[in-house]
């Protein structure tokens, strides 16, 4: 069996407002150091059996939408 | 022919607005069904037997992943090769907020390449909050199928209510040639009919891209509802001003007088 560890990302070009919008909350928090938050998707997925090519067809035919996203499959180790 | 337009309102869980579309369309002329995509997928209707199929706005397998993407691949995996020979042969299809949405991971807007690959994404509005409200547009026809009844040049007003509306195409290649093609048909602008920015273009769409016709004029997509105040009486301001047929009245008799022009 396989875990499968998909992190789905706005692309840097891509305006992330509900990362400025948490940036701003943690500024409001006081902490200062905050510069940038970008946010993004982790699905965790158990496979009976396949391997990573298999991730990489998920995020091609529904995680993510190439034009705006980024797609990260790797092995699960939790 | 002297028959009615067979019109599909693609249904799935979490779609909420085929009834808006199902009665505009009936009240246009046309013969709508609503029609559960299981029923395409298990060959119990087919494309084909349609002149139209809509797909209606709402929060399709409630919007998880991103708006539309589960429809979309739901159709991508049985659907697709139906659907782009539908449009090729003319046949229109349209899709309001969410079947917008649904267009776009198609590929079926705005398909500048001819490729039906997705050429564009409709992401979360730059005020990272569900904008619900009337908004203005301006309305440029072009040859698109869906707009004969209006002026061109026409501004208008729609209600919309989307978190995710915020037009980016994939690059500025795809974006020159929708301009050069006019594809962008709806665009928002202020109360006095100019292009601005948030609020009145609510999402924060490149160019204030508010609906996509594509190159044949028979695919519309837009974030507003115009299946939202087919009659007039369902408009923000129905109490005062003339009174007339309601804004969404208009897109539906275009449709419906564009597919009887082909009987």
């Amino acid at each position: 069996m396989a875990k499968l560890r998909i992190t789905v990302t706005l692309k840097g070009s891509v305006e992330d407002a509900e990362g400025q919008s948490v940036a701003k909350a943690l500024k409001l928090l006081g902490y200062k150091n905050v510069d940038e938050v970008r946010t993004g998707k982790v699905y965790r997925i158990k496979l009976k059996g396949g391997d990573l090519s298999e991730g990489e067809e998920f995020c091609s035919k529904l995680l993510s939408n190439p034009v705006i996203n980024d797609c990260k499959v790797e092995f699960d180790e939790d | 022919m002297n028959r009615e337009p067979k019109v599909a309102v693609v249904t799935m869980e979490g779609t909420n607005n085929e009834f808006e579309a199902f009665n505009s369309l009936k009240y246009a002329g046309a013969a709508a069904e609503i029609v559960h995509i299981k029923k395409f997928e298990s060959g119990a209707r087919k494309v084909s037997e349609y002149d139209m199929i809509f797909f209606p706005g709402g929060f399709s397998a409630g919007d998880y992943i991103r708006a539309g993407a589960i429809m979309a691949a739901r159709i991508k995996a049985k659907l697709l090769n139906d659907i782009e020979s539908f449009v090729e042969q003319g046949n229109l299809v349209m899709g309001s907020c969410n079947g917008f949405q649904v267009l776009i991971e198609l590929g079926l807007l705005p398909n500048t390449q001819g490729k039906w690959e997705t050429e564009a994404a409709l992401a979360v509005n730059i005020s990272n909050r569900f904008e619900a409200r009337t908004i203005y547009l301006r309305v440029r026809k072009n040859n698109c199928l869906f707009l004969k009844n209006f002026e061109d040049g026409e501004v208008i007003k729609l209600p919309i209510a989307h978190m995710e509306g915020r037009f980016v195409p994939k690059s500025q290649s795809i974006l020159e040639e929708i301009v050069r093609r006019k594809m962008n048909v709806l665009t928002y602008v202020d109360s006095m009919g100019k292009e601005a920015d948030y609020p009145w273009n609510p999402n924060g769409s490149v160019l204030n891209i508010a609906g996509l016709c594509n190159d044949r004029g028979n695919v519309l997509g837009l974030m507003p509802h115009p299946e939202r105040v087919f009659f007039r009486e369902t408009e923000s301001d129905w109490t005062r001003g003339e009174n007339r047929q309601g804004m969404g009245f208009r897109f539906f008799l275009s449709a419906v007088e564009a597919i009887k022009e082909k009987f």
